[in-house]
């Protein structure tokens, strides 16, 4: 009929060395994502996982599979250890090998390739357990492979060796979708990300974790005013009619109240409560960068800062929005937002904002979208924090798919947005990332954006709660702020839970799930509220 | 303390992580960091140069580190052990 891509043609995309040489290239992230990309394409794992696992059908057959699946792995990793060449997936491999001139379309009833693909693509993932977190080792033993891989990740963005970075990527995962199936089904310490316009970052933190952690949460600003929110007349002649630019302005000179100062109180008085204060949250355009260094400065060097900074526009530049993210031994790492807010009719009423924004005009967020970036910072070797800000928590595209790939065990979603109640939206996509693929997912908001933000008719004002947290095992829970209170410190407890893959692998137990153990609302009095 | 880049802060965490790495491996990796304090540090890890010698934001990190490698040996055990119990 036409001319239909074979398999040979897709895998030559991904790794165009095969135009000359078809030999398996050996390092098991790159072997990994030939396979799980070629199976995601074609969709045919679906239909090997109808029968499976391979090998005669009897109540030995999973217990043979997984103990097969998990030696081999090992004496492929242990092959990395000794640089002695490892011929356990040569047949496999060669399988593969002779289906090149396959057409794509009928790979997925070809079921000797599936089935070397769906090997391979475990294999590799069995190699490669542990891979993008610190594990502590002893002076007797030297894991190569966890150390190259370290050292790819933070080079080229990606665990792969062989396979370009512009072709695909392969990245550590922390959390193994317990419901559906998907490619991201099939593996526990691998994942695939598509080649796209974000860059994701993988970054080593010698961060002290004990069993549980403690952070801070300061719903900062206190009081946020309706003229904050401007029109950016200075753009807005580049869009339609009933379109406009708005800007959110940051000047800390009419804001009442020292932001270092109220943080350094508070962060006295919960480190009094709870003995050990671990991270300070601040939500969304909450602090300038000025602000953001005095915080530094002043809190002690082992706290991490997650804070929502901005800049206002000026000269015809675009205002910012980033997270900014700083953990101990490491610079500081700043992450733009991926969207612009848009406000529309029932928002510029819910939040009164009438008196410089038409409610009947659409008004979009005057802020630099470029140069998109996210940050996976390992904590632990069983913690991954990433930090998201506000709309981005919700947009699919481009960040949650490579979110849902690695599975980070703890979201933090910095908000400019109404009280975080359990109705609204960020409990929504909060539970989504909590069912699949497991995420604990903190949203905080500021105090004075959640007061600026009416309630609906006839209901009670919710506005003193100003974080949500949502795990995979309960319900979504409303943080509320006590009146009187400036802060709340939350600790954080990790609970252990099997995790098991579509071809039924399990992971020891270690999947990881910070869990909600405590929430203490912090009150200080040089924090206080403006009247 | 000394702040480290990203790439820096990998090697470092490699040097804690992996004391039995080899030394043709560890001179690599130490020849590969972007910052001059950072090699102070690091040098300090590997015992080749004194804690005393180095300024005090570089021994704030070597101490940072030294923690940081005994609370990661002390989780990896409980990681070991949790591995165990799931396969019994």
């Amino acid at each position: 009929m036409d001319d239909e891509a074979t398999v040979g043609e897709f895998l030559i995309g991904i790794l165009p060395r095969f135009r000359r040489d078809k030999s398996l290239p050996s390092w098991p992230p790159d072997c990994f994502g030939l396979c799980l990309a070629l199976l995601k394409r074609t969709g045919a794992y679906a239909q090997l996982l109808q029968h499976w696992p391979p090998g005669p059908a009897n109540s030995r057959a999973l217990k043979r599979w997984t103990t097969w699946a998990s030696k081999l792995g090992g004496e492929w990793r242990k092959s990395w250890q000794s640089t002695e060449s490892f011929d356990g997936v040569d047949q496999e491999w060669q399988v593969v090998r002779e289906s090149f001139e396959v057409p794509l379309r009928e790979a997925q009833d070809r079921h000797a390739l599936c089935e070397a693909l769906m090997k391979l693509v475990v294999l590799a993932d069995e190699a490669c357990e542990g891979v993008g977190a610190p594990q502590k080792q002893t002076v007797h033993e030297y894991d190569r492979l966890l150390d190259t891989a370290s050292a790819f990740l933070t080079t080229w963005g990606t665990l792969c060796y062989r396979v370009s970075r512009s072709r695909l990527r392969v990245f550590p995962k922390m959390h193994t979708p317990q419901t559906g199936l998907t490619d991201r089904s099939l593996s526990h310490y691998l994942c695939l990300c598509d080649s796209s316009e974000v860059t994701p970052h993988w970054l080593t933190n010698s961060f002290l974790p004990s069993d549980s952690m403690n952070l801070l949460l300061i719903p900062w600003p206190f009081e946020v005013l309706a003229n904050e929110f401007q029109a950016a007349t200075d753009a807005s002649a580049t869009l339609p009619e009933n379109f406009g630019f708005f800007a959110f302005t940051h000047d800390p000179e009419n804001r009442p109240g020292d932001v270092t100062k109220c943080v350094e109180a508070l962060y006295a008085e919960a480190k009094r409560k709870l003995g050990r204060i671990d991270g300070v949250v601040l939500p969304e355009l909450s602090i300038t960068d000025g602000q953001f260094a005095a915080i530094r400065k002043m809190l002690p060097p082992e706290c991490f800062i997650v804070a929502g900074v901005g800049r206002s526009n000026s000269n015809g530049q675009r205002a910012t929005n980033e997270v900014k993210l700083s953990f101990p031994t490491l610079e500081d790492v700043v992450q733009k937002k991926h969207h612009p807010w848009k406000l529309d009719e029932s928002q510029v009423i819910q939040y009164g904002l009438g008196g410089g924004l038409s409610p009947y005009r659409e008004w979009w967020e005057y802020i630099d979208c470029t140069d998109r970036h996210l940050n996976f910072i390992s904590i632990s070797e069983d913690l991954v924090l990433c930090a998201l800000i506000c709309e981005d928590l919700a947009r699919p595209d481009p960040v949650a798919n490579i979110v849902r790939a690695v599975g980070p065990n703890l979201v933090v979603a910095l908000l400019m947005d109404g009280p975080q109640t359990k109705e609204r939206w960020a409990a929504r996509y909060a539970t989504v990332l909590a069912d699949d693929p497991g995420c604990s997912v903190l949203s905080l908001t500021s105090l004075g954006m959640s007061q600026l933000s009416s309630p609906e008719m006839g209901k009670p004002s919710r506005s003193r709660v100003v974080a949500l947290w949502k795990d995979r095992f309960k319900v979504a829970l409303e943080i509320e702020l006590p009146l009187g209170k400036q802060a709340v410190a939350i600790s954080l407890s990790t609970r252990y839970h099997q995790e098991f893959t579509a071809d039924g692998r399990g992971d020891g137990g270690n999947a990881a799930f910070p869990i909600l153990s405590g929430v203490h609302p912090i009150g200080a009095a040089a924090a206080s509220e403006p009247r | 303390m000394v702040l480290l880049t990203p790439h820096d802060g990998n090697v470092m965490a490699a040097f804690v992580q992996f004391p039995g790495m080899p030394e043709d491996r560890k001179k690599e990796r130490l020849d590969s960091l972007e910052r001059k304090d950072a090699r102070e540090v690091a040098e300090v890890l590997l015992g080749i140069r004194e804690y005393s010698s180095v300024p005090p934001a570089a021994q704030a990190t070597v101490d940072h580190y030294r923690r940081w490698m005994e609370n990661s040996g002390q989780r990896r055990l409980k990681r070991d052990a949790r591995s165990r119990s799931s396969r019994a």
